[in-house]
């Protein structure tokens, strides 16, 4: 108490490109990252919304870019990174839900486990149905 | 010169300090607290104990069986009246902590859980798991922020009581930060400083457990009480000193010997069938005993033994003692689910102090004490495990009202008087900070902690203690030529070393002094040359005080109320 | 024990005064390190016998009093608990990042205890019970809903390792916020309306962008990135009136 600043201190400077400087860093930055090409991936859904709206014959060309070397690429450049991110989001992310809210009881940790990455999995398999035909 | 101003000055923010501020600003709405700290509050070393508190809890205990206990574990040196105050007050004191949020551990129907400890007849140490004293300081500290009265001066270092005409106003403390002595005026000084391991070399004790507040007593004329007694530990970690706490026995551990045997079983220690839960003098004695007999196992930093928790199973440990397995796997090594752990004896508590009344009040006018630099005395020669954490909380929240209530009835002190004090403490500081000799503090700590153990250790005798009060006389000469580098004053820790050292000198002569003239063994206090109690001499408390040849020593009776003293046998 | 090995340390230095203010500069120093030897043994060898100018703070070299965290080979880690034969050579230690530096290896932690402050650490209830009462009942269930949250030492490790402190020096961080969520979750307390504002408000748990890093470094395994983003599903909930406020 009362000492705050008595005496000259040296502000904490962190280093120019501290993100970098450290593997603990570089590795939630890589997570922040992830989340940029993501949004690539949001990028495609609009083109495809729009192509949509335009009719089938748009929509066919949005297919056969999609289905066009460059497009491939792309889905597999978005495709990686959001992996990452969900992964690594799914597994900090069950620490959130284990607390009791008003009268339930707190989850626990590893039935939050299985419920994202059941979740995760299972959706990204009916998407995946559904887009091949098999159900219709 | 800076001046503060409060009714009630508080050196020590330790379980002690901070009980005893919470009381002075609960029981009287306007008194304003200063507590002065060479810590942060929650670094005090409270924040170390493990094993947990006492006071009587279930139905199978009572008043006068703590009460007991605690006497006979004192090899009947403590006062009676003052253990019967305790016993009484301590229940409502660690329900008082329970109120404020003390994460107890519990019973499956939610009331407070208690556990064994050594020389405790049935259960009655609460505990969180083995964090208590953390989780207690942390409780109380985060409870005295609710108050604005209380006011800390965090990272100041009390270097001096300020007297005005044979009573205590405040204290002059050295602002760390800036090198600067401030001058802390109050109707009232409490001193919860805490214990002095650190004038030994192996201890449990934080290397800030320097006896300051003894010191800054005893210069002033204020009597210390029973230094002699100074506890040790049975299971500590060798090399580091670092405490295994006394729960891991509470909850079932066994101490083995090298020929696998459980000696507090096979031979005849004193402890009978408490065995493992004997209190601790009888426990370091048979360690040693055991060492001298070869059977301790040999490592770099000497004997050991072996405690044995194996048979716990890893579930018990991790719910109960997960605090032990961290220590034990961190600092040697050792997961003590599958191994047994290493341990020694080691300096751990002081039961002598600062001499006190059972209202924390010393022989002069407006100095209180609590905690562990006080002795009122509940310990007598030997205190029990847990009983010193409820101690800080019952004669710290006693001290806390009484420096209140004497506060109320007094001026304040000569201000001119007191800063003219404070002034020769900074000129004191600087001539300290820019000080040229030939004497290194680190050497003559060295050679005080080592001639402290030679001397008073585990088992003493004449020549050995004799030899120890020659060299402390001498290392206090060559301590006037001591030679400081650092004439920085920002956040200088050097000065700070070196005043420590020399109250450390002085707690260190007292206790070799007064260990010298007892000529009988009790409690922690073992003789080779004399091994028997003396009833008929020495049913009496030393105090000793300062003169500048050296120290005086005296004694008084101890005082009995319904219990006569018996043999001590478990 | 086999002979000490002589380690390479830099060790950073800052002073105010005299000479030496300006930016602060590493200095090497040569330690005899016998091989139990933990960095906080070597700082201090290097003040006792080397050279006694050198400034840190230490106090229970147990690993439970939370004063000596420094970064060590740029990670926050308590140098009691920092094993010299466990890192690489030169060590390398300085003052916790994130935070001013007042000399050498010591760092301004008041506005770390003003931000504790903040989060009313203590149990807040309308009707206090009388302690001749005994104790309220606690279920060791609910016991183990805040106990981990109780285990912070406020070492401030987590503050250097924190990314967001970084830009938003005023965010109440990790252990501020995991502390005040400790009282909020605990049975005995009704004072999670009180704490709202300051939990949920403009420095709060909002700043925060789950990097996890706090967890990653907390020596006592607190947790604080489960507190601060539980912290934010309850505040939430409580803005949506979704959830009600203890104590409201
Ligand atoms: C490892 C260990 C385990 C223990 N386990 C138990 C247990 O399980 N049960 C039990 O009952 N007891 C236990 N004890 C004993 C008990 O913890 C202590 O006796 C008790 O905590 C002392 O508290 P205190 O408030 O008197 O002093 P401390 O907590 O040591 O506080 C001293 C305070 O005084 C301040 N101070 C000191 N000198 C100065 C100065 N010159 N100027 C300004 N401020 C100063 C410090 O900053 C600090 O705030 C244990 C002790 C140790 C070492
Ligand atoms: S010295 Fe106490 S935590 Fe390291």
């Amino acid at each position: 108490m009362g000492s705050a600043s008595s005496t000259p201190t040296l502000a904490s400077r962190v280093p120019d490109g501290w993100w970098m400087s450290h593997k603990r860093y570089r590795y939630y930055m890589l997570f922040a990252m992830a989340s940029g090409i993501l949004s690539l991936g949001s990028l495609v859904l609009l083109v495809a919304v729009s192509a949509l709206s335009k009719g089938s014959q748009a929509w066919a060309g949005f297919l056969a870019m999609l289905g066009s070397p460059a497009g491939l690429l792309l889905s597999v450049v978005v495709l990686v990174p959001t992996c990452f991110f969900a992964v690594r989001w799914l597994r900090v992310g069950v620490k959130i839900p284990q607390v009791k809210l008003g009268p339930m009881p707190a989850p626990g940790a590893g039935m939050l486990y299985v419920a994202h990455f059941g979740l995760l999995i299972g959706v990204s398999l009916l998407v995946i149905l559904l887009l091949s035909g098999v159900v219709a | 010169m800076k001046v503060i101003r409060h009714d009630i000055v508080l050196v020590g923010g330790g379980g002690a300090g901070l009980r005893a501020a919470i009381a002075a600003v609960e029981v009287s709405p306007e008194t304003t607290v200063c507590c002065v700290s060479k810590l942060y509050p929650m670094r005090s070393h409270t924040v170390s104990a493990e094993g947990g508190a006492a006071a009587v809890a279930g139905s199978d205990d009572n008043l006068d069986l703590h009460a007991y206990d605690t006497l006979k574990g004192s090899d009947f040196l403590a006062d009676q009246d003052a253990v019967e105050q305790f016993v009484q007050e301590a229940p409502g004191e660690l329900t008082q902590l329970e109120h404020w949020g003390c994460p107890w551990s519990r019973e499956p129907d939610g009331r407070v859980a208690v556990r064994a400890f050594g020389g405790m007849s049935v259960k009655r140490t609460w505990f969180a798991a083995d964090k208590t004293g953390f989780h207690m300081l942390h409780a109380l500290f985060q409870t005295s922020m609710k108050y604005d009265r209380i006011v800390r001066l965090d990272e100041f270092f009390a270097t001096k009581l300020l007297v005005d005409n044979g009573r205590v106003c405040g204290v002059a403390a050295l602002d760390i930060r800036t090198g600067e002595v401030t001058a802390v005026l109050g109707r009232a000084v409490i001193l919860c400083t805490g214990g002095a391991g650190q004038v030994f070399p192996f201890t449990t004790n934080a290397a800030v457990k320097t006896g300051d507040g003894m010191a800054l007593a005893y210069r002033e004329g204020v009597p210390l009480k029973d230094m002699e007694f100074v506890q040790y530990h049975p299971t500590g970690l060798p090399g580091t000193g670092i405490l295994i706490t006394e729960a891991s026995r509470g909850e079932g551990g066994h101490l083995y010997n090298n020929e696998g045997e459980r000696f507090l079983v096979t031979h005849d220690y004193g402890v009978g069938n408490k065995a493992e839960l004997g209190p601790r003098d009888m426990l370091s004695r048979a360690i040693m005993r055991e060492m001298e007999a070869g059977r301790a196992f040999d490592g770099s930093y000497g004997k050991y033994v072996h405690l044995d928790l194996r048979h716990l199973g890893e579930k018990k440990i991790d719910e109960k003692l997960p605090f032990v397995r961290e220590l034990a796997r961190n600092f040697v090594g050792v997961d003590p689910v599958h191994e047994p752990i290493p341990v020694r004896p080691v300096v751990h508590y002081m039961m002598g102090g600062v001499d006190t009344d059972i209202t924390g009040a010393t022989p002069m006018p407006g100095l209180y004490a609590a905690g562990e630099v006080a002795a009122v005395s509940i310990n007598g020669a030997n205190r029990l495990g847990s009983n010193s954490l409820t101690e800080c909380l019952v004669f710290g929240r006693r001290a806390g009202e009484a420096a209140v209530r004497f506060a109320g009835d007094c001026a304040d002190g000569d201000e001119r008087v007191l800063v003219d004090q404070a002034e020769a403490e900074h000129g004191r500081m600087d001539a300290l900070r820019n000080k040229v000799g030939g004497e290194q503090i680190a050497v003559i700590r060295r050679e005080m902690q080592a001639s402290m153990e030679s001397g008073c250790g585990v088992f003493r005798d004449q020549g050995s203690m004799d030899a120890t009060v020659a060299a402390l006389r001498q290392l206090k000469g060559r301590y006037a030529d001591i030679g400081l580098s650092d004439r920085s004053k920002v956040f200088n820790t050097e000065i700070v070393q070196a005043m420590e050292l020399r109250n450390m000198l002085d707690v260190a002569e007292a206790v070799a002094q007064t260990a010298a003239v007892r000529t009988e063994s009790r409690g922690a206090h073992t003789r080779t040359d004399y091994p028997t109690r003396d009833d008929s001499q020495f049913l009496k408390h030393s105090l000793v005080n300062f003169s500048p040849q050296g120290p005086e020593i005296g004694y008084r009776d101890v005082t009995l109320t319904r219990w006569t003293p018996e043999e001590r046998k478990y | 024990m086999s002979e000490p090995r002589i380690v390479k340390f830099e060790v950073f230095r800052y002073s105010p005064e005299g000479a030496e203010t300006g930016e602060g500069k590493w200095q090497t120093y040569e330690v005899p390190c016998p091989d139990d030897y933990v960095v906080l043994d070597a700082l201090n060898h290097i003040k006792d016998y080397i050279d006694p100018t050198l400034s840190h703070r230490w106090s229970c070299r147990m690993g439970v009093c939370g004063s000596c965290g420094m970064m060590v080979n740029g990670t926050p880690n308590l140098t009691c608990k920092s094993f010299v034969r466990d890192l690489e050579h030169p060590i390398r230690v300085g003052p916790l990042a994130n935070f001013p530096v007042v000399r050498d290896l010591v760092v301004e932690l008041e506005s770390f205890m003003d931000k504790l402050k903040s989060v009313k650490p203590w149990i807040i209830r309308k009707v206090e019970k009388d302690v001749k009462y005994g104790e309220y009942l606690q279920t060791p269930d609910e016991l183990d809903s805040y106990r981990q949250f109780s285990m912070c030492i406020n070492c401030c490790l987590c503050y250097a390792a924190c990314p967001v402190m970084i830009n938003e020096p005023d965010f109440i961080g990790p252990a501020a916020i995991a502390l005040g969520f400790r009282y909020n979750q605990d049975s005995r307390d009704e004072g999670e309306a009180e704490r709202y504002a300051v939990l949920a408000g403009e420095h709060g748990v909002w700043n925060c962008s789950y990097a996890n890093e706090c967890s990653e470094v907390c020596p006592k395994h607190v947790d604080p990135a489960a507190a601060v983003n539980r912290e934010k599903l309850v505040s939430a909930l409580q803005w949506l009136h979704i959830l009600p406020k203890k104590g409201a």
